[in-house]
């Protein structure tokens, strides 16, 4: 079924939403989920309150993209469930690898809110507007998505450390625009 | 607890849906961006090959001809000697120079062609080829090697190719203790990257980064007094210079642009450093190696 015609059902309030859209990207979702939380129970468990989530935002929200939409919904689930883990210190993944190197693009470990500047959020558009398609790809990847390194490279046919060099110099890069704009002290 | 780090890491998920569409879209239809990496690859390979080639033409193929001019001097001179020893008379008019099996190769002396007529050169210059022929027979037919081995009187001389000056090191302690040079390496810009240790006795040092068989980046350290202030090897035109200090010294980075450094060089006076790159290193991270490599 069309992406749009699934949005119609959420907007007719039909059951048949969510049958459709675990039809068509739950197991996409999933995935995504597992990369964070790395275990299945708990990313079923992200993926029934993300399915809650769309059919509380739709309607009013109408999505453009609507799998990027639903991709968005459910990374942000799952970090919330894994900051109660932590809480409960459970689980782990990766998260901790990735947010070590990308505190390598705040200079001096302190993020204040941008005042006269962009929204962080505008800054990072920007950032990625600007970045080359491959690196890019690869930064989405790793720090959207939670990939890991060996992931991404068997995805692309290219080395570790061509990955590892790749993101290393992206966050080089996002470092420069985050201190242009302020986000450093 | 949120940190600032995780401040970041929570913005990243509020990045335009077209880039997450973007990835979604490679991974449903199962295309990635390899075509691009290769198309990529190629470019670079395609550059890397035409600098290879303008090398080529620039440096080596001089130094090759320069070598085998030296070389046929070398040979001429030997034969001349040899022949004026031995057979004194080896450069008759009847062309009958070229070489038995088991005798010195006999060439035609220099002196002899000058002083005789043309035609008697052009002779000796057969004689040269056949003595060449000769040498590849013996290789084809298992004898012993003379191609480069020249005899004269029992004395034997091996003409080598250039040796390569630098030894290949198992370990950075190894490569040090040859060059008697200590090079901290930048481990923070490792990316994971394996390395080749060469040293060059008592002067300098490398360390070239590699991805598999790609060379990515290379160091060098050596000696002001022996290589002079520039020890890169690189004699590529950048579009862009700056000096930058960095770990008390003025360092030039030279590259296509302030994000697309291809090359540092700096020295302390006693010593000069280089990083040379194959792929372009951000100013940032030219400079952070640069401080590493300079770390006591």
């Amino acid at each position: 079924m069309e992406d749009s015609a699934i949005i119609d059902l959420y907007f007719a309030r039909s059951e048949e939403a969510i049958k459709e859209t675990a039809a068509k990207y739950g197991k996409m979702l999933k995935g995504v989920s597992l990369r964070i939380l790395r275990s299945i129970e708990d990313a079923e468990e992200a993926l029934s309150d993300t399915y809650m989530k769309t059919w509380n935002s739709i309607p009013p929200t109408r999505p453009n993209i609507f799998s990027a939409f639903l991709t968005k919904i459910i990374r942000n689930v799952s970090l919330d469930k894994l900051d109660s883990m932590h809480a409960d210190k459970r689980g782990a993944g990766m998260i901790p690898a990735i947010l070590d190197e990308l505190e390598e693009c705040i200079a001096d470990n302190r993020m204040p809110v941008p005042g006269e500047g962009m929204e962080l959020r505008e800054i990072l558009n920007s950032f990625l507007e600007k970045e080359k398609p491959e690196s890019r790809k690869i930064f989405v990847r790793r720090y959207f998505f939670g990939s890991d390194v060996k992931e991404i490279a068997e995805f692309y046919g290219i080395g570790e450390s061509k990955v590892k060099m790749s993101l290393a110099r992206s966050r080089e890069r996002l470092k420069v625009c985050l201190e242009e704009e302020g986000v450093t002290v | 607890m949120k940190t600032d780090k995780n401040t970041l890491f929570r913005a990243i998920g509020e990045i335009d849906e077209k880039y997450v569409s973007e990835i979604l879209e490679e991974d449903a239809s199962g295309m990635s961006v390899i075509k691009s990496f290769d198309a990529a690859k190629a470019s670079t390979n395609a550059k890397k090959k035409a600098s290879g080639v303008k090398k080529f033409m620039m440096y080596y193929l001089p130094a090759a001809a320069a070598l085998l001019l030296c070389a046929v001097f070398v040979k001429a001179f030997l034969f001349s000697r040899n022949t004026s020893s031995s057979t004194g008379n080896a450069a008759s008019a009847d062309c009958a120079a070229a070489p038995e099996a088991n005798s010195p190769i006999a060439y035609a002396p220099m002196e002899a062609a000058n002083d005789e007529s043309c035609e008697e050169a052009d002779c000796a210059d057969l004689s040269m080829d056949a003595a060449y022929i000769a040498d590849s027979d013996n290789e084809a037919t298992g004898k012993p090697d003379t191609a480069g081995t020249y005899s004269d009187e029992g004395e034997s001389m091996v003409i080598d190719g250039m040796p390569n000056p630098f030894t290949d090191c198992e370990t950075l302690e190894e490569a040090c203790v040859i060059a008697g040079i200590d090079l901290t390496i930048p481990d923070d810009y490792d990316f994971g990257l394996t390395r080749i240790y060469r040293a060059m006795n008592d002067k300098m040092i490398e360390v070239i980064f590699m991805d598999g068989d790609e060379e990515v980046y290379r160091i060098r350290k050596g000696l002001v007094s022996e290589f002079g202030e520039d020890i890169s090897g690189d004699y590529n035109e950048y579009n862009t210079s700056s000096a930058v200090i960095a770990a008390g010294c003025e360092a030039e980075l030279l590259g296509n642009s302030e994000s697309e450094m291809m090359m540092a060089r700096w020295n302390d006076g006693t010593y000069a450093y280089s990083i040379t790159c194959e792929e372009p290193l951000p100013e940032a991270t030219m400079i952070g190696i640069i401080n590493m490599m300079m770390e006591k």
